[in-house]
């Protein structure tokens, strides 16, 4: 593959609850790619179809979510539509997956050690023996010094953060190209959210593991990701490099949330927020869901269908307001 | 090992409940216990030796200590009707009561294993309503109805066994299994029901946590997930019901031995209480009740074992 | 209960209808005298024709008058027995709920030693110490039923202990009973219905068991455990006697189980 080929790129997904025979769009029509060894974050307010899309890209939706459109194309191949066979041989060993929650995500009645070591079993038919040193290195790789005793433990015996760590070790063991992250730091206190970001940085530079990074949190997305990509109602709203999106906020929604970010300049002055609340999934969607909270909405806002339009290489948009916008100035 | 001292004096205590209770149902009788036994008629003279080999003058307090005193000396009374210890009684019928329960469990899991995790596998479709409409019905049949069935169909009809031909372990071992195969087979169809109900629900709820999908993206097939992850797991639940199981399977028997005429204590129960002998249904009770405190221990040790999370009940 | 009925419920109250129906009809009519033996040979174990719907047993009488005439005294041992267990768990139940600590123990402790026991042998206990009557075998029945009522009583009331509309009352000045009964049972009553109901078909699991010992329902009383227990010695000649008594107790037990069931599935 050449280097500036795309390692992952997903058109027009649609992805819904179904409810009998009624079927309600949580993720609707969004498309957004990434290139190998590259970082995005998937910015947005929960509920928002941040984690269904990383959950659809894995192939995990639960059996009441269902895709209703569009195409992932991973390695020029459409895992959407590959056999579950293929599926099986993609998970863990191509594409693996971090969860919020790590406690919850371990299987509390197995070891450390077996755990870690099945994807290694499950993909490269090595022995159980050859599988406990490269357990062991990863263990230390991802910064838990006393491997042998990890590995003999069962979870409820680890800290949160050193679970999280476990998690790491076996999302990473297998050397995938892509790793999901879906709010990985959310579960643990500040010190412990720093160390684990500090470690995805360094095994995406070490092993060029590209890593898509869900967040609700604004200021972790500015500081770890190399490009995001802001979510709303189910609608990707702007995508771009994190150094354009934050220096030019285009869409109302992300100006919006970048204003609600504490700074130092902001201190003593009372906090923004957006006003409104976030449609539900239930509800009826307008062709711009944002617009009945945003402040320079028009009449045709709640009429026409927002285009994606590209402000250049590196900056995207959806909103029918930022047609006019014809040059865009970045600061340097 | 702080968890099985721990484990050892609640058991311990249970059983001096359960005793307790026991004395106190046998010993606050409206009326007197001796008349009871004996009948308004007798004569004076036998009620007070009655009386007295019962050991019923002495305070209650003593009364009770005595009789737990001597029961862990191995001396659980006298059978008023045989005139001969208790426990030998209970041990020359036991063996028949042991072999039917155990048939009965192994029957129950071998059963309601594998149609739990069909019916967990297809919850909702057609196989799963079938299941559980089948299993419905079947808990609603009684044990001695089912019998009756057996015995008209398999015996009379279908000529697979002789009805009251049971033969003694000690005559013919594979004849004597052989005639208990279909009275177990009648034991264990409403506690399948209920353990393939148990592990159909405790499946389905593994299924929901969050290590499932790990489970997946580490490249697990769907079979691998339930095999590997979620069985072991939707197991542990599912070992704290051998207790319930063992219950059922003895208090069953007590019916079942009845119908098919094998003479285990189910039926020397019986005749103990037709023929009012207190000391030999008192001391079968607390029998009884002893083996399933026991067995009840077991499965929360046997939990303990498997989920190590569980260090103090 | 604002779902739509499902089928479990359908089935248990139309099987339930049905026993419910025979047993008012019985009242005042049955097709033969229940109790009325025939010493003609003739009368005996008929097999089921237009005279005899369900044929005779081995002393000339009528089996569905017999069985017909059997309905009420199963259900008023059912009634009475869950009657009685309902009324002292939900009792003791909100006792160990409200008092907590040391009593709450001590009660949930004894209704688990009740619970993990046979509850044939517990029965078989207390029919031996008790004077024989007619229906005796309420009382150790209604023993058996209670700890699955505390169970459900105490745990609705923890549940709704702290619940906003309990503080509520509690701020306009409710009486610590005023809330137990007036504020917190109503909330508890649906599932004890659905008890209620799947304890009645234990209840008549336990008495034809009982019955069928010779420890139950006393004759003269026409009950079905008994009825199936002459069946039994008849089994050889007279299978059908057996059977069709059978197929009352099961389709009265199933009738009530799918009742339950569907009563439990229609709960918010």
């Amino acid at each position: 593959m050449k280097p500036d080929e795309k390692l992952l790129q997903v058109y027009n997904l649609s992805v819904g609850v179904q409810q009998g025979d009624r079927y309600f769009p949580a993720v609707d029509d969004i498309e957004f790619s990434m290139r190998e060894g590259e970082i995005l974050g998937l910015v947005g307010e929960s509920g928002c179809g941040k984690s269904m899309t990383a959950l659809a890209i894995a192939g995990l939706l639960s059996d009441n979510l269902r895709v209703d459109s569009g195409s992932i194309v991973f390695e020029q191949q459409d895992i959407l539509h590959i056999t579950e066979k293929e599926k099986v041989r993609l998970r863990g060993k191509d594409i693996s997956m971090v969860f919020q929650e790590p406690m919850s995500s371990l299987n509390p009645l197995m070891k450390i050690g077996k755990q870690v070591a099945e994807v290694l079993l499950l993909h490269n038919k090595r022995t159980a023996k050859e599988a406990a040193t490269d357990v062991r290195n990863v263990l230390i790789k991802v910064g838990l010094p006393d491997p042998d005793k990890v590995m003999r433990s069962y979870p409820h015996q680890l800290s949160g953060g050193m679970q999280q760590r476990v998690m790491i070790a076996m999302a990473i063991i297998a050397r995938p190209k892509l790793l999901i992250a879906d709010e990985p730091t959310t579960a643990l206190d500040v010190t412990m959210q720093a160390q684990i970001l500090d470690l995805l940085t360094s095994i995406n530079r070490e092993y060029k593991i590209a890593i898509l990074f869900i967040s609700h949190d604004l200021g972790v997305v500015s500081r770890f990701c190399h490009r995001m990509a802001v979510m709303y109602a189910g609608k990707i709203v702007e995508e771009g490099t994190v150094y354009n999106i934050f220096n030019n906020p285009v869409h109302e929604y992300t100006k919006g949330l970048i204003g609600s970010i504490p700074t130092a300049s902001s201190r003593g002055k009372p906090l923004v927020s957006i006003k409104g609340h976030v449609p539900s999934v239930f509800e009826e969607h307008l062709p711009c869901p944002f617009a009945p909270r945003c402040l320079s909405a028009e009449s045709r806002c709640f009429t026409e269908v927002p285009r994606r339009i590209h402000l250049n290489e590196n900056h995207a948009i959806n909103c029918v307001l930022a047609e006019k916008v014809s040059e865009v100035e970045y600061e340097i | 090992m702080k968890y099985f001292a721990k484990k050892l004096t609640i058991t311990v205590a249970t059983v001096l409940i359960v005793t307790l209770l026991i004395f106190l149902a046998f010993n606050i009788v409206p009326g007197d216990p001796v008349r009871m036994i004996l009948g308004t008629e007798a004569s004076q003279e036998r009620v007070d030796m009655l009386r007295e080999q019962l050991g019923l003058n002495a305070s209650m307090p003593s009364q009770y200590i005595n009789w737990v005193g001597g029961m862990l000396t191995g001396n659980f009374g006298t059978s008023i009707k045989y005139q001969k210890p208790v426990l030998e009684l209970i041990g020359q019928r036991v063996g028949v009561t042991f072999t039917l329960a155990v048939m009965t469990l192994i029957l129950t899991f071998a059963v309601a294993i594998p149609l739990g995790i069909y019916s967990a596998r297809k919850r909702g479709k057609f196989g799963d309503k079938a299941i559980s409409t089948v299993a419905m019905v079947a808990i609603s049949i009684p044990g001695f109805y089912l019998g009756i069935f057996f015995i008209w169909f398999f015996g009379l009809k279908l000529k697979l066994f002789m009805p009251g031909g049971y033969v003694s372990y000690r005559t013919d071992i594979s004849a004597f299994l052989k005639f208990l195969i279909f009275p177990s087979i009648v034991m264990a169809i409403p506690n399948i029901a209920v353990v393939l109900k148990y592990l159909r629900t405790s499946i389905i709820e593994e299924l929901k946590r969050e290590y499932v999908k790990t489970a997946y993206i580490k490249g697990n097939t769907a079979k691998g997930v339930l095999y590997k992850h979620v069985l072991k797991n939707a197991f542990v639940p599912i070992i704290s019901l051998i207790g319930m199981i063992t219950a059922n399977a003895l208090g069953g028997s007590i019916i079942v031995e009845q119908v098919f005429g094998i003479p285990g204590i189910g039926g020397l129960l019986i005749g103990s209480i037709t023929s009012r002998d207190f000391p030999m249904v008192q001391g079968m009770v607390v029998f009884i009740s002893l083996i399933i405190i026991i067995v009840n221990t077991l499965a929360d040790v046997a939990v303990q074992l498997v989920d190590p999370r569980i260090k103090i009940t | 209960m604002r779902n739509k009925l499902n089928a479990e419920f359908k089935i248990g109250a139309v099987f339930t209808g049905i026993i419910l129906a025979l047993m008012l009809i019985s009242l005042i009519y049955t097709p033969y005298d229940p109790y009325e033996m025939s010493m003609n040979i003739a009368d005996k174990l008929n097999k089921p024709s237009a005279a005899h719907w369900l044929g005779t047993d081995n002393f000339g009488r009528d089996i569905l008058s017999r069985l017909m005439a059997g309905i009420k005294h199963t259900m008023l041992v059912a009634v009475s027995t869950v009657s009685i267990s309902l009324t002292t768990g939900v009792l003791l139940g909100l006792i160990a709920g409200y008092f907590g600590k040391a009593l709450d123990e001590v009660i949930m402790r004894v209704m688990d030693a009740v619970s993990s026991f046979p509850g044939i042998l517990l029965a078989l206990v207390m029919v031996t110490v008790m004077h024989q009557g007619r229906y005796t075998i309420i009382i150790p029945l209604s023993i058996l039923f209670i700890p699955s009522f505390t169970r459900i009583a105490r745990g609705g009331l923890l549940q709704y202990k702290s619940a906003d509309f309990v503080n509520n009352a509690k701020v306009f000045g409710a009486s610590r009973l005023r809330i137990i009964f007036v504020h917190i049972l109503p909330n508890v009553y649906p599932s004890l219905l659905s008890s209620l109901v799947l304890g009645l078909s234990n209840a008549i699991m336990a008495e034809s068991g009982m019955s069928y010992l010779g420890l139950g329902l006393q004759p003269p009383i026409p009950s079905w455990g008994r009825i199936l227990s002459e069946a039994q010695a008849q089994l050889f000649i007279a299978p059908w006697y057996a059977v069709v008594s059978g197929l009352f107790i099961i389709f009265t037990v199933v009738g009530l189980n799918f009742l339950g069931e569907g009563i439990r599935k229609l709960l918010p």
